[in-house]
């Protein structure tokens, strides 16, 4: 063999190992329908199925969508071709309600969970599936599964994209003053007092009283529930304005018009304004959703002292009550008008299967759609997803532990514009007594209107 | 003797050219109707079928949390549930409340710009054509930018005032009643200020500069020319652009549900936010139709008044 011919064998080695390498590498990667618990051979080859959804800009959904559209994963495995419809936050529910009862055009849909009640009826129960396919739904807060439910206890939403309330602080300042981070709504006045007292020009706590979509409810829920209190009973009738509710409302108040110890433009402010000052720099604590930690991880959103400052704990509880905090699920399902509900199912247990939203919620490759929010309790607590999201995730799964969602009830959007309408009259002034007392007569009278009792 | 048919006088060309280039009409009325019929489709079907339809819906129980259709018809008591509703009386008195701040404000502020602007300069002219671009500016865009610079921290009408009047320091104009609802309706009168004075510098145009000259002669100051000569010839301008403005005041939404959310409270919920917060948020659709019938006759009223006055000024 000459030595010319030697090099040509030692190259073709050298390549055909490379081949092999490569090859196992694939095969080590390689991912099967059994993965995802799918369907084996494709048995809804070709189907396209139509999902109603929204709000395609949070990191979340515009991940799944890349991942189950066309040319996606999901549609090598299963032949099935799902098509995002993203119509605007504002007009999903009003759509899902008539699509849901009416129309044909989608076959699943996902849901703010306070809208489900007046079109559960009409989604497809899910239970034997779960049971067939052999889902471990014990992984799943309680709070998320009781929100996807039905009245008569059928589940017919999985849970796809939840959140439960964090509270965000700045760490520097905490180290600098050396405090510790509150763990009740009243530990957070006084901390909050304690660092506008010695940091001047930072707020202590940045809140949210402002007429938005709900979003001054947040709060008010975690102290309400905190406090043994609640927004209705169990015959739905509102029981917010009793001794726990004026008390817990009291508190709420209190930190704005006699604590002081927030911005007195937060009368205006809704979830955007709240969270900017924060990331701006110009309050020390803000409770919101666990989500926004990708934004105040992202070096383009934040200002520079903030970045890399941000810790997290659960949100606070009652002093010497329950932690019972709000949480938010989007739970996703099948209408019972769709003929394509078998492919549609396995759309389901796509993007609701822990592995999936392990690999969505650590993968930060594209900062606009990093997002930390998983469902299940094995992803929150996963070591990678973990690494990937500061620990938010493991806090997010302590908070959930004892997390409630709002009340299931139909009339939910007319209760929240009561509520948000008499907080937001509350923080410019009103009396809390008196003006939970006319709330709940208006709540009163929207529960008789819908005839949950005469 | 041939008449050219190009002729540079347009009266003499269209003698001529008028029996040549009549147009043609269909002679059979039916063929009339039939060529009408595509235009008469589309107005049917996106205004006259949806007027109908909400009409027949505003005698309904229709909530959409119950049923995707109609209810039973209920008689007038969608309308009678207007009349006890607080919610409904409040975005009534709210309206009322905006539409004469709104008016007032436009009209002080155009007939304030037109004067300032009267005189034929180059400066006036070029200041003049920029009047127009508030006016082409989207309500909600106006909206958002009248939020911001309203802020408390960083906003720069908010910085201003407070500069200028010390104790406005730090004032969160969007959080209490009053000031929200001038602050809405100065979003709006941004915009419509100087599109009405622009019609007010054509109508102070139209004023002969003999009567103002005769009245110096007479003795008469600045502020009685304006008083006895020029407002009163100004009237009947006056009452049409109020007239005009007063029904837009009535459509505020955009900067209601940008600005403000309705809020404080509910102090900033006008008719039209309150009828898409019940036909939208609370998916009352009967009630929302009812309301909105409601707020159609009331614009009808105004609407009569204004082409009323349009007609007498022709």
């Amino acid at each position: 063999m000459t030595t010319g011919e030697k090099r040509v064998r030692q190259r073709m080695g050298l390549a055909l190992g490379m081949l092999g390498v490569l090859a196992i590498g694939s095969l080590g990667g390689a991912q099967t329908a059994a993965t995802y618990g799918l369907k084996p051979g494709k048995p809804y080859d070709g189907t396209k199925l139509k999902f109603l959804i929204c709000c395609l800009g949070a990191g979340q959904f515009a991940q799944l969508s890349k991942m189950t559209g066309e040319g996606s994963e999901f549609q090598k495995l299963t032949g099935i071709t799902a098509q995002w419809e993203n119509t605007p936050y504002e007009g999903l529910q009003q759509k899902i309600l008539i699509e849901a009862t009416t129309g044909s055009t989608y076959d699943v849909v996902a849901w703010v969970d306070s809208w489900g009640e007046a079109f559960k009826s009409q989604m497809l129960p899910l239970n034997d599936r779960i049971k067939a396919d052999k889902i471990n739904m014990k992984d799943y807060p309680s709070s998320y599964i009781t929100a996807s439910s039905d009245s008569a206890g059928n589940i017919v939403g999985m849970p796809l994209r939840g959140h439960p309330l964090v509270m965000f602080y700045r760490k520097d300042i905490f180290k600098e003053l050396k405090l510790p981070v509150p763990k009740t709504w009243q530990d957070v006045v006084k901390t909050a007092q304690v660092i506008q007292q010695k940091k001047p020009g930072i707020t202590g706590l940045s809140t949210m009283y402002g007429v938005t979509a709900g979003q001054n409810l947040f709060s008010w829920t975690s102290m309400l529930w905190g406090n043994g209190g609640d927004i209705l009973d169990k015959g739905n009738h509102p029981v917010f304005n009793n001794a726990k509710g004026v008390q817990a409302t009291q508190t709420y108040i209190d930190m704005l018009r006699k604590d002081k110890i927030t911005n007195p433009a937060a009368t205006t402010f809704g979830e955007p304004e709240s969270s900017t000052e924060l990331l701006q720099g110009r309050a020390a604590m803000w409770v919101g959703w666990w989500w926004y930690w990708a934004r105040f991880s992202d070096p383009k959103a934040v200002s520079k002292d903030v970045l890399n400052n941000v810790g997290f704990a659960p949100a606070p509880g009652w002093a010497g009550g329950s932690t019972q905090n709000y949480a938010l699920i989007w739970p996703i399902g099948i209408f019972k008008n769709s003929k394509k509900a078998d492919a549609g199912w396995e759309f389901i247990k796509y993007v609701t299967n822990t592995e999936i939203q392990k690999r969505v919620a650590a993968n930060r490759s594209i900062p606009a759609e990093a997002d930390n929010t998983i469902v299940t309790f094995s992803g929150m607590n996963d070591a990678k997803v973990n690494a990937a999201n500061g620990g938010i995730p493991k806090v997010g799964a302590q908070a959930l532990r004892t997390a409630r969602t709002l009340p299931q009830v139909k009339t939910w959007a007319e209760i929240q514009s009561v509520l948000e309408i008499g907080i937001n009259q509350m923080a410019t002034g009103a009396a809390v007594k008196s003006t939970l007392d006319r709330m709940a007569r208006d709540v009163d009278a929207i529960q008789k209107r819908a005839g949950y009792y005469k | 003797m041939d008449i050219p048919q190009t002729s540079a006088d347009p009266v003499t060309e269209k003698s001529v050219l008028l029996p040549a280039q009549k147009p043609w009409k269909p002679q059979s009325a039916s063929l009339r109707w039939v060529m009408l019929a595509p235009a008469l489709v589309v107005i049917g079907a996106t205004i006259l079928y949806p007027l109908a339809s909400s009409f027949v819906t505003s005698f309904r129980d229709w909530r959409l949390i119950n049923s995707p259709t109609p209810g039973p018809f209920v008689g007038f008591d969608n309308y009678a549930r207007a009349f006890t509703d607080a919610n409904f009386l409040n975005s009534l008195k709210v309206s009322g409340i905006y539409m004469f701040i709104s008016v007032v404000l436009t009209l002080l502020i155009g007939l304030g710009i037109a004067l300032l602007l009267s005189k034929p300069t180059k400066l006036n002219t070029f200041a003049r054509t920029l009047l127009i671009f508030p006016f082409a500016v989207a309500p909600v865009l106006k909206g958002y930018s009248w939020k911001f610079m309203l802020n408390p921290e960083y906003g720069v009408y908010a910085k201003m005032i407070g500069d200028v009047f010390d104790p406005l320091k730090g004032y969160v104009w969007l959080g209490h009643e009053f000031s929200a609802l001038v602050a809405i309706a100065m979003s709006e009168v941004w915009g419509w200020a100087p599109l009405f004075a622009l019609m007010f510098i054509g109508a102070l145009g139209s004023i002969s500069p003999e009567i103002n000259e005769a009245a110096k002669v007479d003795g008469a100051t600045n502020f009685h020319i304006f008083r006895k000569i020029t407002l009163p010839l100004l009237a009947p301008v006056i009452y049409i652009v109020a007239l005009l403005k007063v029904i837009s005041a009535f459509k505020m939404f955009d900067q209601v549900a940008v600005m403000t959310g309705g809020g404080p409270g509910d102090s900033t919920q006008t008719l039209y936010f309150h009828v898409f917060q019940t036909a939208f948020r609370n998916l009352d659709m009967g009630y929302a139709s009812a309301l909105s019938y409601i707020l159609v006759a009331l614009m009808g009223v105004i609407a009569t008044f204004y082409v009323r006055t349009l007609m007498k000024g022709d």
